[in-house]
């Protein structure tokens, strides 16, 4: 896997993303994928959790809540600065993963899921519930969440807010492509396969699970962070069960087999409602129509999908050569 | 007895009322091939699954290399150089060959999230070190042409091979392989009498369950007899074969089971 060179589709996306807002000028447009971004740092994280080490939750939309929360709560309430209010929310969630995924992930299946899900639910209560932290129901209205400044610039603009969120992501992308192919993304991969055999040559599966767990609850909290900063207003609903759902929607919708898809998966669920809002009545209706087409069609999801196209058309010119050689 | 490098003493696991092993002692001394047979349900795979760590036995004492290792989990046992194959393959399916015994390393290896993230010098290093021992695991199983396919496309017995290849990797002190001719004709179980006769060769003491009479004839050391999970004799092949005991409750059994 090694020899696999990872930095050229890495550089090939990096040509892509940066380039990108020449050609969506549009502020709205350009504000849709400020968010494919954020979410994309979370499906990444899930990808690890799911895709690599084969493990499920249904309570991610928490570790998301959790930034976006410790971030309006920190500046707002505490006026600390947002750097170091986004590191104390990855600090938080990085413990509750850990005190929650120790016991969880002992489970597995349908009893993990059940877990996570459980645990998602206590903390969406949570921000409904603690009032006087939180705002309730309402959401944080106790005060304006600040704009976030890197270096010099105040990350105000869509433009701006595009190339800071983006630029996180392509940082965290590529540690995250080291890690996939590294002796610990062996470890997590052979844990998917088989844990037994894994632990028989050696890996600490129990650590590993809990391992890969936290740095997914930091990738979501560092997103819910950037969410927090970005929309400047956080409630309660956008980190609830159905929040989680999408979430694990979009890693298997993008393909579980790759970080890669992780992001193209987040990208099409966001992208897709906006594109079909043209059809009114019958988004839904289409938007689901299409999700199940790619499940039942695409089984590696679309970054499967794409990569067995490539194959298609790569094998075409070979099979000629072949045919003059004989 | 010389340099016993494992030594069970009075190791019982139950399954609630299953008797699965139950009172089992012995020795294996260093550089030996040590066979346990005994009929289908014996206990056989469950004292595997106790010495390898991956069962806690309900009673009992187990020492390795003279420590006691008996409530340690497998993955340290793994670690200490108990490697074992299974009795129903149990490759990493979503890797390649290669990448299948590079796992096999992960205990002599250290590269942790935050190393592996940021690819520091010493952990690329580590990594290219990894890569040129595993390949050196594969050559000796004639398995290096293949290092880049996916490990599920091999045909059975390259899975088998590949198996071993994982377990040496580990750089055991004991090999425990649970029925590595199961499935395999005539011919290819042949091989793997050679096969484990070399790995004995390069200094791993062999513990092996099998039920291919004429294999463990052939390459035993000492020859172990489970009932029922009791130790009904123990001994050479020679001795085994003219046990009264074990030519009545063994092979008579199999004689009308077949
Ligand atoms: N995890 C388990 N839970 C409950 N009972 C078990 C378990 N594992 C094994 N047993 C029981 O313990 C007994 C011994 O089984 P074991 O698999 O160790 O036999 P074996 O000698 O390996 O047989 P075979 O030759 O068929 O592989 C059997 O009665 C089996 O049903
Ligand atoms: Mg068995």
């Amino acid at each position: 896997m090694m020899k696999r060179n990872i930095y050229i589709p890495y550089a090939v996306f990096l040509m892509i993303v940066l380039l990108a807002p020449m050609f969506v000028k549009n502020p709205y447009y350009l504000g849709v994928l400020v968010q494919v971004g954020i979410f994309s740092l979370v499906t990444m994280g899930l990808s690890l959790l799911m895709g690599y080490a084969g493990q499920i939750s249904l309570g991610h939309a928490a570790f998301f809540g959790m930034g976006a929360y410790a971030s309006a709560i920190l500046t707002g309430t505490c006026h600390w600065s947002p750097w170091l209010a986004m590191g104390a929310g990855m600090l938080i969630t990085a413990c509750v993963a850990w005190f929650v995924g120790t016991p969880s992930l002992k489970l597995k299946g349908h009893y993990l899921a059940m877990a996570t899900l459980g645990f998602g639910l206590i903390v969406n209560i949570f921000f409904l519930a603690e009032v006087d932290l939180t705002g309730g129901p309402s959401g944080y209205t106790f005060a304006r969440i600040p704009h976030i400044t890197f270096i010099k610039w105040t990350i105000k603009s869509e433009t701006s807010s595009y190339y800071f969120v983006w630029g996180i992501l392509l940082v965290i992308l590529l540690l995250t492509l080291h890690i996939i192919h590294s002796r610990v993304g062996r470890a997590l991969r052979s844990i998917h396969a088989d844990e037994e055999a894994a632990r028989a040559m050696g890996v600490n599966t129990a650590q590993y699970k809990v391992g890969i767990f936290i740095l997914s609850g930091i990738y979501a909290s560092l997103a819910g962070s950037l969410y927090a900063h970005y929309i400047r207003f956080v409630a309660p609903d956008p980190f609830g069960l159905m929040e989680s759902v999408l979430l694990v929607t979009m890693v298997i919708v993008g393909g579980m087999g790759s970080i890669w898809g992780a992001i193209a998966g987040a990208a099409l669920l966001i992208i897709l409602p906006e594109a079909l809002r043209f059809f009114q009545d019958y988004n839904i209706l289409i938007y689901g129509a299409i999700l199940l087409f790619i499940m039942l069609f695409l089984p590696g999801g679309i970054f499967g999908g794409s990569q067995m196209l490539w194959l298609l058309i790569r094998k075409i010119p070979g099979r000629r050569q072949e045919a003059k050689d004989g | 007895m010389a340099d016993p490098i494992l030594e069970l003493k009075d190791v019982c696991r139950f399954f609630g009322g299953v008797r699965a092993v139950d009172g089992v002692s012995f020795c294996v001394s260093k550089g030996q091939i040590k066979s346990i047979i005994g009929p289908n349900g014996a206990g056989k795979t469950t004292l595997f699954n106790v010495i390898a760590g991956n069962m806690k036995p309900t009673k009992g004492n187990i020492r390795l290399q003279n420590r006691n290792v008996t409530m340690l989990p497998d993955y340290k046992m793994a670690s200490l150089g108990v490697t074992r194959t299974f009795q129903t393959i149990k490759i990493f399916s979503n890797m390649t060959v290669l990448e299948n015994v590079m796992i096999a390393r992960h205990p002599r290896s250290r590269a942790g999230f935050f190393s592996a993230a940021f690819r520091f010098p010493w952990m690329r290093r580590e990594e290219t070190s990894l890569i040129r021992e595993s390949r050196k695991y594969l050559e000796f199983f004639d398995l290096l042409g293949k290092a880049d396919h996916p490990a599920h496309t091999l045909p059975f017995k390259e899975q088998r091979l590949l198996e071993f290849a994982r377990a040496l990797a580990n750089e055991p002190v004991i090999l425990l392989a649970d029925e590595p001719a199961a499935g395999l004709n005539t011919r290819e179980t042949k091989d793997i009498a050679a096969l484990i006769k070399r790995i004995r060769d390069t200094g791993v003491t062999v513990l092996l369950v099998e039920h291919d009479m004429s294999l463990v004839m052939d390459i035993s050391d000492e020859i172990l007899v489970l009932d029922f999970g009791k130790k009904i004799a123990e001994g050479t092949p020679e001795h085994i074969r003219k046990n009264d005991e074990v030519i009545a409750v063994y092979l008579g059994r199999r004689a009308e089971g077949a």
